[in-house]
């Protein structure tokens, strides 16, 4: 017998020690020390004699960066950070072809605004010409003093912006030029994106694995490579970082995908019960646990029909008085109690009413890097949607299925917008303008006309009768990518409301069950035990019986 | 009088003993994966019911050639003779306090009903929870070996399986009680040794 047993264990162990080394292979993230990523440029633009001109007018300085950067024009008329547009399903999608988006709805006719975000100047309305280099911005993405800041007024810099200083200080971009823009979408900080905002700009390694200000210190387009200006991980286009191309090597990827899997690999976590996860999982959903992780609150709802209001609580198209304005701390989804380290809007009167939250769980979806996109011709059935059931603007696609499509976490971010309750499309106000009386929402708080000027501006037909409608809108997370010991564990998601709760079209275990079977298996368990109870009771009463 | 034979030889009582509390520990933690309550966690539970399995698998093989090799396998050849006396006893005569229709041996120290119900764990519910486990494991690499599919009715039958074996045990353990003295089987199966006059 204790040889047996010998053998049994030895056996065993010669299991276990094949299951762990089935699972080890290389890790193929490069090894990279600290400032491995830091470059240096070979030209001082200090010293070039066009760069120390009396510059009054920014385009001037872009005429003085193309005397050299012949070919950059072309390359950035090129790029959707310059177009705000491309082509998807033979719809043209974007900003600049008026796609609507269920923040601040649409970009046309409200360009003078929203352009501070756009890399050009004076695109102020549709007559902005798209083919004339000189109202490329240069120095928006390539400003490294940090004192470059656009406002609304169509693109250009604010008056006192020192050109000349900006000028002279050019270099590659540093992640504040990035985020002086894409943390800010939506209105401010952190408002559009669960996973972008001015944390990022000197993150901790809690906050950021990769750009951890003492540790790796990447830059952004150390992961969005840059190629002719091509900024890879545009995903409206559908190019995102969903990999099509998992062997492509980081620097074959210039102007194309980002994924994790470029670096990483697609088996990267020498275990191998891990890494089958991840033909179906992308990386983020477990890497990345929680959305605005940085402290900077991001929304989730935005309720546009209660917004026109005074400080008496009276619409300010009638009444006039004093803009409504009222914060609170947003609630921290890992505690679920508010969030008393900042405080973000809950009402504002030219926008309406907010939610916001910090550590935000995300939702999870299938996706293949392709979303839905919704135009303001789409028609909809108003009757089919409510809060609980928004409709959508941009939701991703894919399934179970789809090789291509893996589980993403996404920001739902909704929206109660407003939209032509008689041809049952969306429609787009007139938000901004510069005094009372232009009709813009932003100062006359009146739907009836902002809808009606705004839509006459894109084109858009508008019955003069409007309601709301909740809208959803699905944001990927996939930046703040944490430390691994803060990565989800497995009961996140095997477990009954767990994570992955929603996310339909296959068996999970730990999540998913028969009920049938599990009430065959309760009548077969307790049959037995009643059984074993009742023949037991029968021997006791009868234990005098016996026969010789 | 009496009969004292050794009719549980020790590698016999090893692997019941074994087997016993691979099967627990399977269920303990099977059941928690399931999620029906949480006890280890669910990596734990995953990590330590994989380990039982595995070594269970180990066992059943060294079981089955222990079987063949010793020509003990003729014990669990079923036969109808006897089979209804058997169940007859257990259904009415052990309330009348009658004996037990099968005269145990060594030759035949299985009565005609465990002939049946074991032959049939060893050849159905064992085999197929042990394969129905390994594709469950395994289902990444069902590609490998050329099979496609989804998981859900390899767990449904994982699932029903392990319900039977516990249904099973819950029975067999109060079959323990019906020899001569309420714990005298389970003494045999720790000794080996059973007075077979006195059954």
């Amino acid at each position: 017998m204790r040889r047996t047993f010998i053998i049994l264990v030895s056996v065993l162990f010669a299991l276990n020690a094949f299951a762990s080394s089935a699972g080890k292979s290389a890790s193929k993230v490069a090894q990279v020390s600290k400032g491995h990523w830091a470059k240096e440029s070979t030209a001082d633009h200090s010293q070039f004699k066009q760069l120390k001109a009396e510059f009054d007018y920014a385009p001037d300085v872009t005429v003085a960066c193309l005397e050299c950067h012949t070919n950059a024009g072309e390359h950035l008329k090129k790029t959707f950070h310059w177009n705000w547009g491309v082509m998807v399903d033979g719809k043209k999608i974007g900003k600049a072809s008026g796609a609507p988006n269920n923040f601040c709805i649409t970009a046309a006719s409200n360009e003078t605004m929203c352009s501070k975000c756009h890399i050009g100047y004076g695109y102020r309305n549709k007559d902005f010409d798209f083919d004339d280099e000189e109202n490329i911005d240069c120095l928006v993405c390539h400003d490294t003093t940090g004192k470059y800041i656009k406002t609304a007024s169509a693109g250009f810099p604010s008056a006192e912006t020192d050109l000349n200083e900006i000028a002279q200080n050019v270099g590659l971009p540093q992640r504040h030029n990035c985020l002086s823009c894409h943390a800010v979408g939506g209105g401010g900080d952190g408002v559009k994106w669960g996973d972008t905002d001015t944390s990022l700009i000197n993150p901790s390694h809690d906050l950021d694995v990769h750009m951890d200000a003492d540790g790796l210190n990447m830059s952004c387009q150390d992961c969005h490579t840059a190629g002719n200006h091509q900024i890879a991980g545009e995903f409206i286009g559908r190019k995102a970082f969903t990999d099509y191309e998992k062997n492509m090597g980081r620097r074959d990827r210039k102007g194309k995908t980002v994924s994790c899997e470029g670096c990483h690999g697609d088996k990267p976590h020498n275990e191998w019960r891990l890494d089958n996860h991840t033909d179906k999982v992308a990386c983020a959903t477990c890497h990345v646990p929680f959305g605005a992780r940085g402290g900077v609150p991001t929304m989730m709802e935005w309720d546009w029909s209660k917004a026109g209001l005074n400080t008496d609580m009276k619409p300010m198209a009638k009444f006039g008085g004093t803009k409504y304005d009222e914060y609170a701390h947003p609630i921290d989804e890992i505690t679920g109690e508010p969030d008393t380290s900042v405080k973000s809007h809950t009402y504002k009167a030219r926008k309406g009413r907010f939610k916001y939250v910090t550590n935000m769980i995300p939702d999870y979806a299938w996706y293949k890097g392709e979303r839905t996109h919704r135009t303001f011709s789409d028609k909809f059935d108003p009757s089919k949607y409510s809060k609980e059931n928004p409709l959508d603007i941009k939701m991703p696609t894919g399934s179970y299925d789809d090789p291509m499509a893996k589980i993403y976490p996404f920001k739902m971010h909704i929206s109660n917008m407003p939209y032509d309750t008689e041809y049952n499309t969306l429609t787009a106000p007139l938000l901004y303008g510069k005094k009372k009386g232009s009709g813009a929402f932003w100062k006359d708080f009146d739907w009836d006309v902002a809808l009606k000027l705004g839509n006459e501006y894109s084109n858009i037909p508008f019955s003069g009768k409007y309601g709301f409608i909740w809208t959803s809108m699905a944001m990927q997370i996939k930046h703040m990518v944490a430390p691994k010991a803060q990565a989800l564990n497995c009961n996140d998601c095997h477990q009954k409301n767990g994570r992955l709760d929603n996310v339909p079209g296959f068996y999970m275990v730990g999540r998913d069950s028969s009920k049938a079977l599990d009430w065959l298996g309760f009548l077969m368990i307790f049959g037995s035990l009643a059984g074993v109870a009742g023949h037991g009771f029968l021997r006791f009463i009868n234990k005098n019986n016996k026969q010789d | 009088m009496s009969n004292i034979v050794l009719i549980y030889k020790a590698f016999e009582r090893f692997w019941h003993w074994m087997q016993a509390f691979l099967i627990l520990g399977m269920l303990l933690t099977g059941l928690e994966i399931h999620g029906i309550y949480q006890l280890f966690g669910f990596e734990r539970a995953v990590n330590l019911h994989n380990i039982a399995a595995a070594s269970w698998t180990v066992l059943i093989i060294m079981m089955f050639t222990w079987l063949f090799s010793t020509g003990e396998w003729k014990q669990y050849v079923p036969t109808m003779k006897g089979l209804i006396e058997t169940g007859m006893f257990y259904a009415y005569g052990i309330f009348k306090g009658e004996k037990h229709p099968h005269h145990k041996n060594e030759q035949a120290k299985l009565n005609p009903m465990q002939r049946l119900t074991y032959l049939g764990v060893l050849l159905a519910l064992v085999p197929a929870q042990i394969i129905t486990g390994a594709l469950y494991v395994f289902y990444h690499q069902w590609g490998m070996v050329g099979l496609e599919g989804s998981i859900d009715l390899i767990a449904y039958a994982h699932t029903l399986i392990a319900y039977s074996f516990l249904s099973f045990i819950i029975v067999h353990v109060y079959m323990t009680t019906m020899g001569h003295t309420l714990t005298g089987h389970i003494k045999a199966m720790v000794t080996g040794y059973e007075d077979l006059d006195e059954h």
